[in-house]
């Protein structure tokens, strides 16, 4: 049997085209392959070789064509899932790496002559004295660890500072350095706004919104969310501030975070009013009542903020921000009016959020369209979900708490938790809004339309009045492309807002105009 | 982001995002592509080389004065900017010496599936399935008729023919482009017309293969490829080796079929002078 596959407008380097063809033609079941442009010569050559079927016929220049002649349906199967895999597979890294594998810090160091930046993912226990080590040896330090002792994080971070080096972290997901997306991070275009966050899925919210605006970043350095805590004083917020401001390609700052203890937002300020660049801040949950300066800006949401940096950069007025938010904002009253006017009662919201952040903006603008929220890591105690797993009412949740990520890969990596709880939920006749994140770019999953679909599927035929609602953190260059992530969950229902705060309107829009009936 | 050299043949204007490898991002403007490599990919007349690939680039713009990748702005150095021309001044003789040397170090260290089969027979059993025999035939057939001196039908049979991004028959006829612009400019042969039937009758596969074939027309090469032909002008035997490893590199069979291409011309044209 003949099977094909035609990739339109997919360019992959010849290297990678040739181990797919490799790898077919030693597949078990395969009798015969061709893996080529699909020229009109290419066609050809297929067609003599008994493989052509329609669709190669139809392919054009640009388009990559797999064609598989195998023993039964599941061998091309095989074939076809294999070639996927080598052509998404994530492009080596750095010539100058060898496959050879570092033997220790050392043995790292003299691979990489020059190296000045290490980055540290082992058990919290051994994170400390090895980011000690990095900083003895003139390296900044970005600590992927979690679970590493306050009183560490707070040695580590004053030692670094004596010497005019970084530490980003404990529990530092996200940075972008001299361009380079380190961790989980997308691929953001350059440009002029350097960011300073204590919160990893804001980082990528942010540089995402900004990128896909138009603008780009300089630096975005990651500090860890217990960074702006009282015990450490916001040491590497500060310091990341004092980088931004000497840092010629940054023209303004924008920093994101959790709200800070009261003294460190006041020494926090006290170092953005020395700064002579505009400085944009959204403190998710909080507020800077403070005048700071003339050209400091504080805003509410991750996406505000965004687009108040992105104004700034390009020199136009900080209003026309608003402008971008009214746009979106039209879109989801239209959207609203249509969903709500599908379902007979709106009821309860259920937000599923792999980011904590987006849990965090969510309590900040759902409340005023939907009343009480509830969360199991909420901006006010008094809201604390009793229990994550039996929701009531209007909830959100943050999927990358401990309690559920013990013993399973974060839920940006692995959706399987979520994609249960998108279905039970759905279940559930008092639940009328599903809210979604689903993030993309390095480090997350690198196929989230085959593994999200099948839920959302499911879940539309549980409950024939549910809408799902969802946000995508990516751009067009990210591994997953962005476009295609959104066609395809459009493709399935889902309704895609471009930022999480624009989804988090449209689903309490929903709830709000439904309730009224 | 640090400028480490620039081709020559860059056109100012707006280019955008075409295609993005481990290797390179491309932009495009018309049926140009314009690459951003690192620096272990090389200088060439379309590239900018850059200490680091910036991995979100989307946008590129080339002024009188200054490139800009997005926001970053990058000065058009004098001393950054790469001469991609031919050698000039190259002995005929020592080229027709060098060639056969070229031409056994291709057979040797050539991958699997290229068209360096044209000089060594015992290659064609790397063709083994029924693909692949298929596409051997028709190089065969493209090649034929180059050797018979019909350069219409040759081009015509191998162009946009096989394998990778850049399909064997496309880098083929780079080669030769580059084969015969070499010994036009450094050799002094008249090889103009065939040049220009050539490449008449070239390109049309995807804007990658025609723009590397654009650059060979017009006399433009790599650096790799510059290494090889001054090697090749009077460079010792070990100099022209690690020229040749360094030009074979290229791609997967990319750097052996254009280094077949370019065997092939500058063999045809020194082999024939004295007619």
């Amino acid at each position: 049997m003949i099977k094909t596959v035609i990739k339109k407008g997919a360019y992959f380097d010849s290297v990678s085209l040739m181990q797919v063809a490799k790898r077919l033609n030693t597949m078990e079941g395969v009798l015969d392959s061709a893996v080529v442009m699909a020229t009109r010569e290419n066609k050809g050559i297929i067609k003599a070789s008994g493989l052509l079927t329609p669709e190669v016929e139809a392919a054009g220049d640009s388009d990559l064509a797999i064609a598989v002649s195998a023993k039964t349906p599941a061998a091309a199967e095989a074939a076809f899932k294999a070639a996927d895999e080598l052509l998404n597979k994530k492009p080596a890294q750095s010539a100058g790496a060898s496959d050879r594998k570092a033997a220790g810090l050392d043995d790292a160091i003299k691979m990489l002559d020059g190296a000045n930046l290490a980055v540290i993912s082992v058990a919290g226990r051994f994170a400390g004295p090895l980011a000690a080590e990095c900083l003895e040896k003139n390296m900044n330090v970005m600590l992927f660890s979690d679970n590493v002792p306050l009183e560490t994080e707070l040695a580590l971070k004053k030692a670094a500072q004596k010497k005019g080096l970084l530490v980003m972290g404990p529990d530092c997901g996200t940075a972008i350095i001299n361009g380079a997306p380190i961790a989980f991070a997308n691929a953001v275009s350059r440009g002029n706004i350097g960011v300073v966050a204590a919160s990893g899925t804001g980082l990528q919210e942010v540089t995402v919104l900004i990128s896909n605006e138009g603008a780009g970043i300089s630096q975005a350095i990651g500090t860890g969310g217990r960074d702006v805590k009282l015990d450490i004083g916001a040491i590497t917020l500060i310091q990341g501030l004092k980088m931004l401001a000497a840092d010629p390609a940054t023209e303004v700052i924008l920093i994101v975070s959790k709200p800070p203890h009261e003294a460190v937002l006041k020494k926090i300020l006290a170092e953005v009013k020395k700064i002579k660049k505009p400085v944009v801040a959204v403190l998710l949950g909080g507020e800077i009542k403070d005048k700071v300066k003339p050209d400091f800006y504080a805003a509410k949401t991750l996406e505000e903020a965004a687009y108040k940096a992105v104004c700034l950069g390009k020199g136009r007025e900080i209003a026309k921000a608003r402008e971008i938010i009214y746009d979106t904002n039209l879109k989801a009253a239209e959207l609203a009016k249509k969903e709500a006017a599908r379902k007979k009662k709106s009821r309860c919201l259920r937000g599923l959020f792999s980011g904590g952040t987006f849990v965090s903006e969510a309590q900040v603008i759902l409340p005023e369209l939907v009343g009480e929220l509830r969360s199991n890591a909420p901006l006010d105690k008094k809201y604390k979900l009793a229990n994550s797993l039996e929701l009531s009412g209007h909830a959100v949740i943050d999927l990358g708490e401990d309690e559920f990520t013990v013993g399973r890969p974060h839920p940006m990596i692995d959706f399987s938790l979520r994609n249960k709880m998108i279905v039970s939920e759905a279940r559930k006749p008092e639940v009328s809004v599903l809210l979604l994140d689903v993030v993309l770019g390095y480090g997350a999953n690198l196929k989230p339309l085959e593994d999200i679909t099948p839920a959302i599927t499911e879940a539309f035929i549980r409950n024939r009045e549910l809408s799902i609602v969802a946000s995508v953190t990516g751009t067009e260059t990210d591994p997953q492309v962005r476009s295609k992530v959104v066609k395809g969950l459009e493709a399935a229902g889902v309704l895609v807002m471009p930022s999480n705060a624009a989804a988090c309107r449209l689903a309490g829009a929903i709830i709000k105009l439904g309730s009224r009936k | 982001m640090e400028l480490i050299s620039y081709g020559d043949s860059i056109p100012e204007g707006e280019y955008s995002l075409h295609s993005a490898f481990a290797n390179a991002i491309n932009f495009s403007r018309g049926s140009l592509i314009v690459s951003l490599v690192p620096p272990r990919a090389g200088a060439g007349p379309l590239n900018l080389v850059v200490a680091q690939l910036p991995p979100g680039a989307k946008k590129l713009r080339s002024t009188r004065f200054y490139f800009y990748v997005d926001e970053n702005r990058l000065r058009k150095e004098p001393e950054a900017r790469y001469d991609s021309a031919v050698p000039e001044n190259a002995d005929p003789d020592k080229v027709l010496a060098g060639l056969d040397a070229l031409k056994d170090m291709l057979v040797r260290w050539a991958p699997p599936l290229s068209l360096a089969f044209i000089f060594d027979p015992a290659l064609e059993k790397g063709f083994t399935r029924t693909f692949e025999r298929h596409l051997l035939a028709s190089f065969k057939k493209g090649v034929s008729h180059f050797r018979a001196g019909d350069c219409e039908r040759g081009v015509k049979a191998l162009r946009g023919l096989g394998l990778g991004l850049t399909p064997s028959g496309d880098d083929f006829i780079s080669g030769l482009l580059a084969g015969y612009n070499f010994a036009r400019l450094g050799m002094r042969f008249d090889t103009a017309a065939r040049i220009e039937r050539v490449y008449f009758h070239a390109g049309g596969s995807n804007p990658i293969s025609d723009s590397f074939m654009r650059c060979s027309y017009e006399g433009r090469v790599n650096a790799k490829v510059l290494r090889l032909l001054k090697a090749l002008s009077g460079g010792s035997r070990a100099e022209l080796a690690a020229a040749a490893k360094a030009a074979l590199a290229s791609g997967h069979t990319s750097g052996a079929d254009f280094c077949s291409g370019l065997v092939f011309a500058l063999t045809e044209v020194l082999h024939n002078r004295g007619e």
